[in-house]
């Protein structure tokens, strides 16, 4: 990142210093010019958006009623926790985030552990996990829709192989289908998460081994007295994104279960998108993605202030 | 005795742990691929032949004839060129910019560009939508191409601006006594040495575009992308997925990603660890 807080000498190209401070102000002038594109698309791509949601937030806008937006104040707000649809998705949203983030933190570092051994299957395993990364999880989901089936399925397919008389429907019932959809957005991601975790792997160096190995410490004290103490800092900080990314998760519903059964699997993604574009309650929606911007917003600094603790 | 043993139980471990996350992985790929050329009468039948007696293109030829597939690749394949050279360009000049300049107005810049990607979609959606559509972007290529472009932009600049600063400064002084200007320096010296970075961030960001849902899901109707167009198969019926058309679908789509990732394992590898994350 360019150093901040340069003196008042007027913030000189780093090599044109000794140059005349006109020169410079020319300089920097032609910097900022070939700053601005990427700033003008940002802007109005997400600052002015955000700043609208804002907004829009405090109003009542319906396209389906006649009458132009009407400034409520917060009521929008208080909606949201009287509306039994949006309980439901603030319900399922916690729990998928929580559950998909335990099991990607436990499954992604064994994973990593394992993509870190250097054995001749190291190339292959090495290629495969990026598959579901590389994969649109639109794919992922709908191939889920069908895998899930009761009848046709493959995951029942493959538990008669050894139980020929299952019969279970599962995207029919409420937990087996919140289930179903934290084990793809697993399948898909986990893979991805464990590949950052190996970068960190691979930092430690080889001698800390060694030395444990010569002391004669065992492969599971190795593991907690050194590995994780190593790679926690950089787990913890994928986590903020991969949190992050679970919370405003929409492709997976989207393909899988479109929300259902009734509303179950409705992230709060899904129900910001259907009040914003099939049912028009466009202040409404806003007021619930500035709520989950709310909710993003200090789950990272809860992870970002761990993060600090630990060093 | 013992080490050998340990050597026998540590192999066996390994391998039988990669044999499930191997099975995991590609047994549902496999799945898809081979239901794609199932014919119909095997295809809806229990237990699942995974070893089905004949094969069918059928499925593709539906797909290709009737649903005209490829005009869908077609326009994912434009939207995606144009989104990477754009990013590439303009975040090449910034990073530049970015790098040779220090200036306190400058390092906010930088930094409200790479954490903007955690703005989530569904937070600018709607009032998106409305300003594109004002400006007559909706369902549009340049619409799609800005939007696009724009989605690429935090971790091109990351992973550009990272690389660039590690182009020496000396490199640029020695162009300067030349007599090279400012553009000069910037187009002939600098950028030659950027191209490693750029392929890592090309062959990310084309899995990016192709993973891409939202945007053409939301900010088109008539222009079809791949990742949308698996979604509009036709259904013969409300309770039943049309799995052979889906399937079939999927694997056009999975099956070039899958010889992409082959080919570019290590490059994907590089630029995933080197940007820490994607977005």
């Amino acid at each position: 990142m360019p150093q901040a807080g340069c003196s008042r000498m007027a913030c000189l190209p780093v090599h044109a210093r000794g140059h005349t401070v006109m020169k410079a102000k020319n300089k920097l002038l032609l910097a900022w010019l070939l700053v601005v594109p990427v700033l003008l698309v940002r802007g109005f791509t997400t600052l002015y958006p955000v700043a609208m949601t804002f907004r829009n937030s405090l109003f009542d806008i319906s396209l389906l009623r006649p009458g132009g937006p009407r400034f409520v104040g917060l009521d929008n707000f208080f909606r949201i926790f009287s509306d039994p649809k949006l309980l439901v998705s603030i319900e399922f949203t916690t729990l998928f985030t929580i559950v998909s983030m335990l099991f990607h933190i436990v499954f992604g570092i064994a994973l990593a552990l394992l993509l870190n051994v250097n054995f001749r299957g190291k190339r292959f395993l090495r290629t495969i996990v990026l598959i579901p990364w590389a994969m649109p999880m639109v794919v992922a989901g709908l191939a889920a829709r069908w895998a899930f089936n009761d009848e046709y399925g493959l995951i029942n397919d493959l538990i008669r192989r050894f139980n020929s008389s299952f019969h279970f429907d599962w995207l029919v019932y409420a937990d087996s289908a919140r289930l179903a959809v934290v084990a793809v957005d697993l399948w898909k991601d986990v893979p991805f998460f464990a590949i950052l975790v190996l970068a960190s792997l691979q930092f430690i160096p080889g001698e800390l081994y060694e030395a444990a190995r010569i002391d004669g410490a065992k492969t599971l004290r190795i593991f907690w007295h050194i590995t994780l103490p190593m790679i926690t800092k950089t787990v913890l900080t994928i986590s903020i994104f991969f949190t992050l990314w679970r919370l405003t998760s929409y492709d997976v519903v989207y393909s899988m279960t479109s929300g259902g059964p009734a509303d179950y699997t409705t992230l709060l993604s899904y129900r910001i998108m259907t009040e914003a574009f099939t049912n028009l309650n466009l202040g409404y929606a806003s007021a619930i993605a500035v709520f989950l911007f709310a909710v993003m917003v200090v789950i990272s600094s809860l992870n970002l202030f761990a993060i600090k603790k630990l060093d | 005795m013992s080490s050998t043993l340990n050597r026998t139980l540590a192999f066996l471990v390994r391998w039988a742990l990669t044999l499930i996350v191997a099975f995991v992985i590609l047994f549902p790929l496999y799945w898809i691929f081979i239901s794609s050329i199932t014919p119909k009468n095997q295809l809806f039948a229990s237990p699942i032949n995974y070893w089905p007696s004949a094969a069918t293109l059928e499925n593709y030829f539906y797909l290709f004839n009737r649903l005209d597939i490829m005009t869908k690749i077609n326009n994912t394949l434009l939207i995606t060129v144009f989104a990477l050279a754009i990013s590439t360009v303009l975040c090449m000049a910034a990073a530049y910019a970015f790098s040779r300049f220090n200036s306190r107005g400058l390092t906010i810049a930088f930094s409200a560009l790479v954490f903007s990607a955690l703005i989530p979609g569904i937070v600018t959606a709607r009032p998106l939508y409305d300003f594109m559509r004002m400006v007559d972007l909706v369902d549009t290529f340049p619409g799609l191409i800005v939007l696009y472009t724009s989605a690429l932009i935090p971790f091109t600049m990351l992973i550009l601006y990272n690389f660039i600063r590690e182009v020496p400064l000396s490199i640029d002084e020695a162009a300067e006594v030349d007599g090279a200007n400012f553009l000069q320096k910037m187009i002939h010296v600098t950028f030659p040495l950027m191209r490693p970075a750029i392929a890592t961030v090309s062959i990310i960001n084309f899995i990016t575009c192709l993973n891409d849902l939202f945007t053409p899901l939301f900010y088109a109707r008539k222009i079809e992308v791949l990742s949308v167009a698996i979604t509009t198969i036709p259904r013969e019926s409300s309770y039943q997925l049309p799995w052979d058309k889906i399937s079939t679908m999927g694997w056009i789509i999975v099956f070039p990603i899958i010889l992409f990732v082959l080919v570019f394992q290590k490059n994907i590898m590089e630029g995933i660890m080197a940007g820490g994350v994607k977005q």
